[in-house]
């Protein structure tokens, strides 16, 4: 019986895990989708909200963002969209670069954008909403 | 009838041009409602072919080989093929080109062949023609020893041919052979027997069928022989059920455990592969909005970076995302926040393995984006009315 080509390159330990090529198994996938669902409420939410700072301006937001649950709610949705839409993206790379160095590299910048963000965004609604914004 | 109108050919690719040639062809087809539909083919030219089976009534034998065929055996076949000899035409006559094969492989010349029909072995892909022929044979035509040209198993890429005479004649010389013809002894009806004939490696191997008809399905003779211990008895309806390798059944040439590998890993979808239908269009779709959502993810951080700045930060980045320019992208970003949310919705019901038959899976893609659709122009309807344009 000729064994298939991947299967003669297989160790046990490689079979008992069972994380295939990506070494990294179902946790991606659990990730989307887990944060899928977190954002589809959120992001009701933020249409909601978007509707109200569009009519207002700075001192208007300024003071919607001091209270504490628009801070954190403002906190929970960047986090889970910018971490949804990291893994997300990192899909759409992996499906349609194939060239090594290009795939990489832009699997890393999104990593760097999304952190960046977050850590940006994260702070300044922190900063804003614990210190006020002046 | 000719089909010749209803196809237009756009452009035709070289893939490989090595032992034989690989092209792809990206084509319109007219359908029977009179739509064009493009397709894309690849087509595999090995030229045409030819193969024959010589048979002799008194003896009721004909003649096989056994060879090594690489394809087969990567493909799960741990064994040498039994064939019918056959070689490609290389531009002669398949008459003619099939006696020569015969001498090359059998070591036989024949007398009168006799065509018994053409094929296409694999119309999907492959260009080939195999020219099927049986011709009658007794052992005054052995002019050699057969087992190929000497050249051949580098050759033609494909076969490496033992290079050992036609079985019927040595054996007598060769001990495995008198266990083989045991087992070919007549059975009840007079019919020699061969469920279990097992032809030493590399030899011509002379089979009785059951009756000469068979000699008008030669390629159903080969194929079921194949299926080396079943072979008389089994019928093959057609070419396509052959017993496949399959656990289930038990039966076929090759038992493959599945469960032991990894399977190929899937294609993505590819938009110049897959028709236009709503299910496909939602996943496109879905994959735009989440790139749109990412620049929207930015734009929301760029957003409380300009609050936590200052007023001249906030009123600059409002006054952008209040543009003509940042309107539409903001128009963008609702109808792809709902599609979104639509999506995941769906999805989280695929997850749990509902909804996946082709009309629910239609009917929920279209809700998806006719969600989306209204539900942004109520938003933006709402945002004129509350002043927030």
């Amino acid at each position: 019986m000729a064994e298939t080509h991947s299967e003669r390159f297989r160790t046990p330990l490689s079979r008992a895990r069972g994380t295939g090529a990506s070494r990294h198994g179902v946790s991606h996938f659990i990730t989307e989708r887990v944060s899928g669902l977190a954002l589809a409420p959120l992001s009701l939410w933020a249409v909601f909200a978007g509707l109200k700072l569009a009519a207002g301006d700075f001192e208007g937001a300024a003071v919607w963002l001091a209270s504490p649950v628009n801070a954190v709610l403002l906190c929970l949705l960047l986090v889970t969209a910018l971490i949804h839409l990291q893994s997300a993206v990192q899909v759409v790379i992996e499906d349609y670069i194939h060239k090594f160095t290009t795939k990489s590299a832009l699997v890393i910048l999104n990593v760097f954008v999304c952190v960046l963000s977050g850590a940006l965004g994260v702070f300044s609604i922190l900063k804003v909403a614990l210190t006020g914004a002046f | 009838m000719s089909v010749r109108d209803r196809v237009r050919v756009h452009a035709t690719k070289l893939l490989s041009d090595n032992w034989y040639v690989l092209k792809t062809t990206t084509f319109d087809w007219k359908r029977r409602d009179g739509t064009w539909q493009t397709q894309h083919r690849e087509h595999y030219d090995r030229g045409n072919g030819a193969v024959l089976l010589p048979y002799n009534l008194e003896a009721r034998t004909v003649l096989l080989v056994r060879q090594f065929r690489y394809p087969a055996f990567v493909n799960g076949y741990d064994d040498l093929l039994i064939e019918a000899a056959a070689g490609l035409l290389d531009d002669a006559e398949p008459e003619v080109r099939i006696r020569a094969e015969v001498e090359e492989e059998l070591g036989y010349r024949l007398g009168a062949v006799r065509p018994v029909f053409q094929a296409y072995m694999s119309p999907g892909s492959v260009t080939e023609i195999l020219y099927f022929f049986v011709a009658e044979y007794d052992s005054a035509m052995r002019i050699g020893e057969g087992g190929g040209h000497p050249d051949e198993g580098g050759h033609r890429g494909a076969g490496a041919l033992d290079r050992r005479g036609p079985g019927h004649d040595r054996r007598r010389s060769h001990p495995r052979r008198q266990d083989d013809h045991a087992a070919a002894a007549p059975g009840p009806d007079g019919v020699p027997r061969l469920a279990t004939f097992r032809p030493v490696e590399g030899e011509c191997i002379p089979v009785a069928p059951r009756s000469v008809t068979r000699f008008a399905r030669p390629a159903m003779g080969l194929r079921t022989f194949l299926n080396k211990d079943r072979f008389v008895d089994t019928p093959v309806p057609a070419l396509k059920s052959i017993p496949q390798r399959t656990k289930a059944t038990g039966v076929g040439p090759i038992m493959t455990d599945t469960s032991r590998g990894l399977p190929e890993r899937p294609m993505s979808p590819h938009l110049q592969v897959w028709r236009w239908h709503i299910t496909m269009a939602c996943s496109i779709l879905h994959r735009g909005c989440v790139i749109g959502l990412y620049v929207g993810s930015v734009l929301l951080a760029g957003w409380a970076l300009a609050l936590a700045l200052g007023p001249d930060a906030y009123a600059g980045y409002t006054a952008l995302l209040g543009s003509l320019l940042g309107k539409l992208v903001m128009l963008g970003l609702t109808f792809a926040l709902f599609f979104n949310i639509a999506y995941t919705i769906r999805q989280t019901f695929w997850d749990a393995g509902v909804g996946f038959a082709p009309r629910t899976a239609d009917m929920t893609g279209a809700a998806a984006i006719a969600f989306a659709v209204v539900a942004t122009a109520v938003t933006w309807v709402i945002a004129a009315a509350t002043g927030a344009l």
